[in-house]
């Protein structure tokens, strides 16, 4: 995958990204570190787990442990439904490790210029911890951030705790 | 020729054919020198010589072709290696071994077998020299098996009904003998009066001048010395020995001394089986889950439609996902010899090493497991069985003391019991000591000398599985990183299994492990608990009752629940889950769940059914919190968790 991604920033020395709203922020991640966006279905949810974890869906036959990364990061709603119509889930894959993330709704995917991204400023205030910026990205009406799925689910991250079972994994119950 | 595909195919035939010559080789250690086994070994080197030249990897080639020059030379002397040849001939096999490996890691090998080369060949030019033939032990004559027809085993079955023992005398004749046939036919005769004669080997009309001895299969109630002396009265019958004969079991039976029987293969099952990638069954298994699960959606539909021919279409659908479901399953099953039969070899060198002789015995080889329960108890086998050789079983001298025999017993089978694999590994050694265990548990600070005191002598031999206790163990080069027996336990016990140690000071120690057949696809009982559906396996379901909460009493601070003889603790699942508190009524649905002999009784919102469901694994997060076990995904799509019993127990 890492490989795929740049040669696509060899070649058009641009990133392609998808962005969406957690309440009134802008974020985005790699159209690479996607599998699949669909709509919130049908999630289970299971006891004894921090509060974001939502709980698990079936992708495909998949067990997927879901989070809602608005209450990961601590970004409060706007008024109104916890979900709405728009609400999605964005399936990140990376490597043999899938995690559902819940966001409000998924706005655009664009291809920005690769020195449009900057490093993440260290006096940046929100609830996001920084470790999981990639960089932001400036673009001529607004900001994004620009997230860093692997690191969530990169085993450093704490994310750790909800990082699903590999789909090579033997079944072991 | 890109040779790189084909890389993982050789390593692989190679790997078996590995296998096969260590089984052989085992085989010629254990019982002699045998025509047939020579000739497995010897074809065997061979193809591996081969397939390795083809490929280039000329470590393996050069090495096995030294080792087919020696079992040539042999062969050709009808001599089994003698106990260097042996050991050479290990040594190199585990060369090859090891560049296999390396080569299945990386691709190529750095690793050199000049060394172990130059040894053999060394070997070679001794042995080519060497006239005499070495060492001939008596035992190492041919030990080819009799030939039983069926009217001979249902004479021999009625022969052991009747009391009569089996035993095999083996006959020499006297140098100048001549016309063995007669000889062989008085002996057979004489013998005949003495019991009944079953076969004989070779066949009496089959002897020729060339014989060195005749072997004859005998079921009789006389004593060995009185058989002898018959023997040895036929005119030019020199010398005559006699030994107990075990009957080779018929396919399909239990019981196969070790590396026995395996090194002559079978040659009709190449035809009938092929290799197939294991994850392409994992595969097929998924998408049959997956059909399954679509199949319950459609079914609920169709109710809805109430037509009649989709319907019937549907029936006949469900008894095809029936038959499918099973043969997915089956084609997972693999006989637990795919494990046990690196086993002899590793019990031999581990024997070898701490000096001590050991008559390893497998039984059961046959019987059938999930291919990925069987790679989970490898290591806790192992460890097991190194267990028994390092700490079980006595030195020769120990034994002695303790007035046993000086061969040590170590025997692993398996075998079925009621839907459960069982597989038990067993010595006859020192046993282990409660009073030792406690002492070191406490020294260990694992457990206070309080603690130790309280506990009954059972309690105290399972202080073994406790995580810490069994660090101090050294490490043999063997079995390379030795694991603890709690992880044999906690191994064990997450796949739906459970360990049990029998021990009697003096007289040995047995390993019980017992595991479901399978793991995928199992029956369990579906109940709601704050609006979300559980799946609980329904071998650990007991019984479903409905609970009156007025009769639950407290006790320490636990509910407690009477149901007939029964005083049950009682568990709320809703607040252990976070939910609402307790409900109140006289009429709560509720479950008794048993694991490992203790049980509770848990207050559910509603019980909704049996049903098979298809175990999906899930990350280890999730199984962290100690509730599930895996999940499952039911008709309507959704996942709903498999509790594990063992958290409310």
């Amino acid at each position: 995958m890492r490989r795929r991604r740049e040669k696509m920033e060899l070649t058009g020395d641009e990133e392609q990204i998808v962005s969406f709203r957690l309440g009134k922020e802008t974020f985005a991640v790699k159209v690479a570190q996607v599998r699949e966006i669909g709509k919130v279905q049908d999630i289970t949810h299971i006891p004894k787990m921090p509060d974001y974890v939502e709980g698990v869906m079936n992708l495909r036959g998949q067990i997927t442990t879901v989070i809602d990364l608005k209450k990961r990061f601590g970004i409060v709603s706007e008024a109104g439904a916890e979900r709405t119509a728009q609400s999605r889930i964005i399936v990140a894959e990376i490597g043999d490790h899938q995690l559902g993330i819940i966001v409000d709704s998924v706005e655009d995917v664009m291809r920005v210029p690769r020195n449009s991204i900057s490093p993440v400023p260290k006096t940046l205030s929100t609830g996001v911890q920084s470790s999981f910026l990639q960089g932001i990205c400036k673009l001529q009406n607004k900001l994004i951030m620009l997230l860093d799925l692997g690191k969530m689910i990169s085993d450093e991250g704490e994310m750790n705790m909800v990082m699903n079972a590999s789909k090579t994994e033997r079944a072991e119950a | 020729m890109d040779k790189s595909q084909y890389m993982d195919a050789f390593i692989e035939e190679a790997r078996d054919n590995l296998q096969t010559v260590n089984t052989t080789l085992l085989q010629l250690e254990e019982q002699g020198y045998s025509a047939d086994a020579m000739k497995e070994a010897y074809r065997i080197v061979h193809t591996i010589k081969g397939t390795a030249a083809v490929m280039g990897i000329e470590p393996i080639s050069e090495l096995s072709h030294v080792m087919e020059d020696l079992f040539d030379v042999l062969k050709g002397r009808a001599q089994a290696p003698t106990k260097e040849q042996m050991a050479l001939l290990f040594a190199g096999l585990d060369t090859v071994e090891r560049i296999l490996d390396e080569l299945g890691a990386s691709g190529s090998t750095t690793i050199s077998s000049k060394e172990i080369k130059e040894k053999i060949k060394a070997m070679l030019e001794e042995a080519k020299t060497d006239r005499v033939s070495a060492d001939r032990s008596p035992r190492a004559v041919a030990e080819a098996r009799f030939a039983i027809s069926g009217d001979q085993r249902n004479q021999l079955l009625d022969a052991i009904k009747e009391g009569k023992r089996l035993v095999k005398l083996t006959a020499c004749y006297s140098l100048d003998c001549k016309l063995k046939e007669g000889r062989a036919f008085q002996l057979v005769r004489n013998l005949s009066k003495m019991g009944v004669v079953i076969s004989s080997l070779p066949a009496i009309n089959e002897v020729k001048d060339e014989d060195g001895e005749i072997s004859i299969l005998l079921a009789t109630q006389q004593d060995d010395e009185d058989l002898l002396h018959v023997a040895k009265n036929v005119t030019s019958i020199a010398e005559a020995r006699i030994g107990e004969y075990d009957l080779p079991v018929e396919k399909g039976a239990e019981e196969r001394k070790a590396p026995g029987t395996e090194a002559k293969g079978e040659p009709h099952g190449a035809a009938t089986s092929i290799r197939v990638k294991a994850k392409l069954l994992d595969q097929l298994l998924d998408l049959v889950g997956e059909i399954m699960i679509n199949n319950i959606r459609i079914n609920q539909i169709a109710s809805n439609l109430k037509n009649r021919e989709l319907k019937q279409t549907l029936q006949s659908n469900a008894r095809l996902m029936t038959d499918l479901q099973d043969i997915v399953l089956q084609t997972r099953m693999v006989p637990v010899d795919f494990i046990f039969k690196r086993f002899p070899r590793m019990v031999r060198d581990m024997a070898v090493e701490s000096g001590k002789n050991i008559d390893f015995v497998m039984r059961g080889n046959d019987i059938e497991i999930d291919r990925s329960l069987l790679e989970e108890i490898g290591d806790a086998l192992v460890h097991l069985l190194r267990n028994g050789v390092d700490h079980g079983l006595e030195s020769k001298e120990q034994r002695a003391a303790a007035g046993k025999s000086p061969t040590g017993s170590l025997l692993l089978s398996a075998f079925q019991e009621q839907g459960n694999v069982v597989i038990t590994v067993e010595d006859d050694g020192r046993g282990i000591d409660p009073a030792k265990v406690a002492r070191k548990a406490v020294e260990k600070g694992i457990i206070t000398q309080e603690e130790a005191d309280r506990m009954d002598d059972r309690a105290k031999v399972n202080l073994v599985f406790l995580p810490g206790f069994s660090t101090a163990e050294k490490v043999t080069d063997i079995s390379g990183r030795g694991v603890g027996m709690d992880v044999v336990k906690t191994k064990i016990q997450g796949l739906g299994g459970f360990v049990k140690i029998d021990t009697v000071a003096g007289k040995g120690t047995k390993f019980t492990l017992k595991l479901p057949p399978s793991m995928s696809i199992i029956r369990a009982m579906l109940i709601e608990v704050n609006r979300e559906k559980y799946a609980i396996p329904l071998e650990n379901v007991r019984e479903t009752v409905r609970v009156d909460m007025t009769k639950v009493h407290e006790l320490a601070s636990k509910g407690m629940f009477r149901l007939r003889d029964e005083v049950l603790p009682v568990l709320n699942v809703h607040s252990e889950f976070g939910g609402l508190a307790a409900e109140q009524g006289e009429d709560v649905p509720a479950i008794i769940v048993e694991k490992n002999d203790n049980r509770a009784c848990l207050l559910v919102s509603r019980l909704i059914g049996q049903q098979e469901i298809v175990v999906k694994n899930v990350g280890k997060d999730l199984r962290s919190t100690g509730y599930f076990s895996g999940a499952t995904i039911l008709g309507d799509g959704k996942v709903a968790m498999i509790l594990d019993v063992g958290a409310f127990v």
